[in-house]
């Protein structure tokens, strides 16, 4: 009979007998974002680090997200102090770089160091778009207020900032206010941000072409000038100081992602910069991804995942960006007039950052209207004026709401 | 409901606030790159355009003689073909084109499939 004891014993310490209907499901969702990212290409990156991540999360008793367990021990003399009696998982320690603010600005530092900033030096005016579009982030804020009014759901102000925030399109944005906000919705706001991001081809076309006509799809816009090195490597820090002494609350973001895009710039004055550049750009920013992908999926355990707020945060998520993508077209629709005819409004709609994919659905859009119409250069200049943009927004919900 | 009343006044506060302050601040920024471009931008490039045009216009001319029979989207290529290898000899003087010929893309196909992936990886 002891072997049998022993087989039942084994058994107990497997993960079937532990497993909760929530963990199956998760699990289940996780295999089919894989899918997804795999297969389908949805943002592969992300999605990959962040589905195995939920994988992780969930297998029962594995304690992966498993914070340290202290004992305090008391001595013969009275004092206190306190022992680790377990260490905690792998993913809860990697998990702090989230929780403290860390990874997002690292991530912004090797995006910095990737973006060219060139076509909004070049037109100061597309920078408007980008803060057109951002409009979505506070209608979405407003909605998620509103739904308190239906019963099962509630949001308080600091969540629906941080679901409002997906509306920017912007991944680490995102990712950082909900860690200061609301940690315990960063899975759902997570995963329907970068889903949503790599969605952007299929949602943005038909908002876009619902609100422009055809003539003034096809505009031609003029080309853009040259920009000077110095104004390249006086941006950067000009726009530091700007931003993070108007918003101290952003200065994280955006002086990191301003430090790497003056390390980019740099290089052609220090060619020794150049090693600080390619780290940012490639082994930091992918390390980082790895990590931040990885716990952002592993927060999406099923107790706090499967409940009838993450439905709602998908639909609003859905309504941030479309609401996004429209103001920024409408409001592109205010330059082609105010220009007379030289601002092609589909430009608008890459106010939401979600760079590079925005500006290549404008061009398509563009594309397709006139066959001859580059717009890719003009839409980047939008583009990474939205990236400044929703780090302002979140700048100003932090301040505004982190105190509450 | 007067609690709800209250969260939702503040919460209007902030989307006024907080648009307000991503147009102000975007807006200045905006103004201060108008003010980059006059300080540090070079005046040059203006000059350049001019001193191509009336090259372009000069060295058109025979070559539209040359290829009358061309189609006529094709007359504004040979122009620009014309500029340039006017401009890239340096001369003023009348050059005359007598043929251009077309020279059709000699990459094998990996090498033109590595170059296009290179180009999107850029963006």
């Amino acid at each position: 009979m002891s072997l049998w004891d022993e087989f039942l014993k084994f058994y107990y310490s497997m993960g079937f007998a532990a497993m909760t209907w929530q963990q199956a499901v998760m699990l289940t969702t996780s295999c089919v974002l894989m899918y997804l990212a795999l297969k389908k290409g949805f943002e592969p990156l992300l999605l990959v680090p962040i589905a195995f991540g939920m994988l992780l999360a969930n297998i029962p008793m594995a304690g992966l997200m498993d914070g340290p367990v202290y004992e305090t021990v008391v001595k013969d003399n009275g004092e206190h102090y306190h022992k680790i009696k377990e260490v905690g998982g792998v993913l809860y320690w990697l998990y702090q770089g989230v929780k403290l603010g860390i990874y997002p600005p690292l991530i912004f530092f090797g995006v910095g160091a990737m973006t060219d900033f060139g076509p909004l030096i070049a037109n100061p005016r597309s920078i408007l778009l980008g803060a057109a579009a951002q409009f979505g982030i506070f209608t979405t804020f407003i909605g998620a207020m509103l739904l308190n009014l239906v019963p099962g759901l509630s949001f308080t102000l600091a969540e629906a900032a941080s679901i409002g925030i997906i509306g920017g399109a912007d991944g680490p944005t995102a990712i950082y206010l909900t860690s200061k906000l609301a940690p315990h919705l960063l899975g759902p706001i997570a995963v329907a941000a970068y889903s949503y991001m790599a969605l952007v081809p299929l949602i943005q076309p038909p908002i876009m072409r619902a609100l422009t006509t055809k003539e003034e799809r096809e505009v031609v816009m003029d080309q853009l000038r040259q920009v000077s090195k110095t104004e390249k490597i006086v941006f950067p820090i000009i726009v530091t100081l700007v931003v993070s002494i108007i918003l101290p609350s952003a200065a994280a973001l955006i002086g990191l992602l301003m430090l790497g895009n003056l390390i980019r710039e740099a290089v052609d004055f220090q060619s020794v910069l150049n090693r600080l550049s390619k780290t940012a750009q490639n082994e930091l920013i992918n390390i980082v991804t790895i990590f931040l992908g990885v716990t952002v999926g592993a927060t999406a355990n099923g107790e706090i995942f499967l409940k009838p707020q993450t439905m709602a945060i998908i639909a609003l998520g859905l309504a941030a960006f479309s609401g996004g993508t429209a103001a920024g077209v409408l409001f592109g629709k205010v330059m082609y007039k105010w220009t007379g005819g030289k601002v092609n409004p589909l430009i608008g709609s890459a106010g939401v950052s979600a760079v590079p994919m925005a500006a290549r659905v404008s061009q398509k859009v563009g594309q397709e209207a006139n066959p001859g119409n580059f717009l890719l250069m003009h839409a980047m200049g939008p583009n990474v004026a939205g990236v400044i943009g929703s780090a302002v927004a979140a700048g100003v919900l932090l301040a505004m709401i982190g105190g509450k | 409901m007067s609690d709800f009343g209250s969260t939702m006044t503040y919460t209007l506060i902030v989307t006024l606030f907080g648009m307000g302050i991503v147009f102000i601040v975007l807006i200045l920024l905006q103004y201060i790159l108008e003010s980059m471009r006059i300080i540090f931008s070079p005046k040059k490039k203006e000059a350049a355009v001019q001193k191509v045009t009336p090259v372009a216009v000069e060295a058109a001319e025979p070559v539209q003689q040359a290829a009358a029979a061309e189609m006529e989207d094709e007359e504004e290529l040979l122009a620009v073909i014309a500029a340039a290898v006017s401009c890239c000899m340096g001369t003023r003087s009348n050059i005359v084109v007598r043929s251009i010929t077309r020279v059709y893309d000699q990459t094998p196909a990996w090498g033109r499939a590595g170059r296009s992936e290179q180009m999107q990886s850029r963006f």
